[in-house]
């Protein structure tokens, strides 16, 4: 697929508001190339609790696009509690766009993602190559729990900022946000270190 | 890692780096921030973060900056106006990294780095790293960072880096509190020089 504002989407809402429930969607093995905005869309998208489930993105070759792939929550302030669950992002092939893969609660309040894995993807000559955060463009009290793990992120330039791994917990006006990340390489063994954390969170 | 950037105030974030290898990247190789005031935008204040953060088992190596920076509280990397961050709090363990040819620091512990930054808190130990062929120091640790060629000084008051440093292999190690009413706790023991 080429061209468009978005190749592929997972959408779970539809504006104004109607709510929508998304499991088990496998996107897989697709070439998608020079969408204005997302190759590959996962979001609830302005409608209050709306979720999707068990995504699984494999396989694809996402490039030359605003966004590769993108899971987010809502277009407007319209949106607010809705989750995105059990998201596996592996093995994709990610090149020249702005952002390669963005994971980002935008606008509203309240969202849920959690269980998000972003692993074994090549992610190179974006200007962003991975970013993940708890909170964006005025959008408070969201939940972010994101895995991180075994890509290969190289060639991405973004002067002045974060050109490879970069989590945030709030951007732009975006408070009260809770996000816990790992950021990890698998060992030689095949095993993955173990540091006792714990994460407290509220509640 | 940055929990709370442009404006964004009271989030907490909590973030395990572990065994990656970074190499050559422009700017520091590893950041950690609690607070940024403002980046994108032309003002802002981020207050309140507050980031639980272990970096551990890392190669980080040749990057123009710090090797690995942690900072608890940065109103802005130019220093302007209106770009604020105030009561941000970091709680890092940096431990069991290797930290290769910095141009500026290996290991760089501030409690705030530049810009309009007040009564930000780092509390760090580092623990059995390597930091070796750093430009300036191999680890460093500030109260409020005086600034250099390159990034203005904090402007701003009783900002604290507390960090206990041991069985580091570094050459040069120093503390300091750096801009006046500004605070640098720091310890050290058993370590021991880079070969």
């Amino acid at each position: 697929m080429q061209g468009g504002n978005t190749s592929i989407f997972v959408r779970a809402g539809s504006v104004p508001g109607f709510p929508g429930k998304v499991k088990n969607t496998k996107v897989l093995a697709n070439l998608v190339s020079g969408a204005a905005f997302q190759g590959i869309q996962v979001s609830t998208r302005d409608a209050v609790g709306s979720s999707i489930d068990s995504t699984t993105i494999t396989g694809n070759s996402s490039s030359l696009s605003d966004i590769g792939i993108q899971l987010f929550t809502n277009f407007s302030a319209a949106g607010s509690n809705t989750s995105i669950t059990n998201t596996n992002v592996t093995d994709n092939l990610v090149s020249g766009n702005d952002i390669g893969i963005l994971v980002n609660p935008f606008m509203g309040d309240n969202n849920t993602l959690t269980g998000i894995t972003i692993a074994r993807n090549t992610v190179t000559d974006n200007n962003g190559g991975i970013i993940a955060d708890g909170g964006e463009t005025s959008s408070n009290g969201n939940l972010l729990k994101v895995t991180i793990k075994d890509n290969t992120v190289s060639g991405n330039s973004f002067p002045g900022g974060a050109a490879g791994i970069l989590v945030r917990g709030g951007l732009l006006s975006s408070s009260n946000n809770h996000v816990d990340a790992r950021i990890l390489k698998e060992r030689s063994d095949g095993q993955y270190r173990e540091w006792n954390y714990r994460a407290r969170w509220p509640g | 890692m940055l929990a709370g950037q442009d404006n964004s105030s009271s989030n907490d974030m909590y973030a395990t780096i572990s065994g990656n290898t970074v190499e050559r990247n422009d700017g520091n190789g590893i950041g950690a921030f609690a607070g940024l005031g403002a980046f994108f935008l032309p003002t802002g204040t981020s207050n309140n973060n507050t980031l639980d953060l272990e970096i551990t088992g890392n190669t980080v190596r040749d990057h123009p900056r710090t090797g690995i920076s942690v900072a608890s509280g940065v109103g802005s990397s130019d220093g302007r106006a209106g770009a604020i961050a105030n009561n941000n709090q970091v709680t890092a363990k940096v431990n069991n990294n290797t930290v290769e040819d910095s141009d500026r620091f290996g290991i760089g512990i501030v409690g705030a780095s530049s810009g309009l930054a007040n009564s930000n808190q780092v509390s760090a130990e580092a623990v059995k790293n390597r930091a070796c062929g750093s430009g300036i120091t191999d680890i460093q640790v500030y109260g409020g960072f005086p600034g250099d060629a390159s990034t203005p000084p904090v402007s701003g008051v009783n900002n604290v880096a507390q960090v206990k440093a041991t069985q580091n292999t570094a050459t040069t190690i120093a503390a300091a509190n750096g801009v006046a009413g500004n605070f640098a706790f720091f310890t050290q023991s058993n370590n021991v020089p880079c070969p």
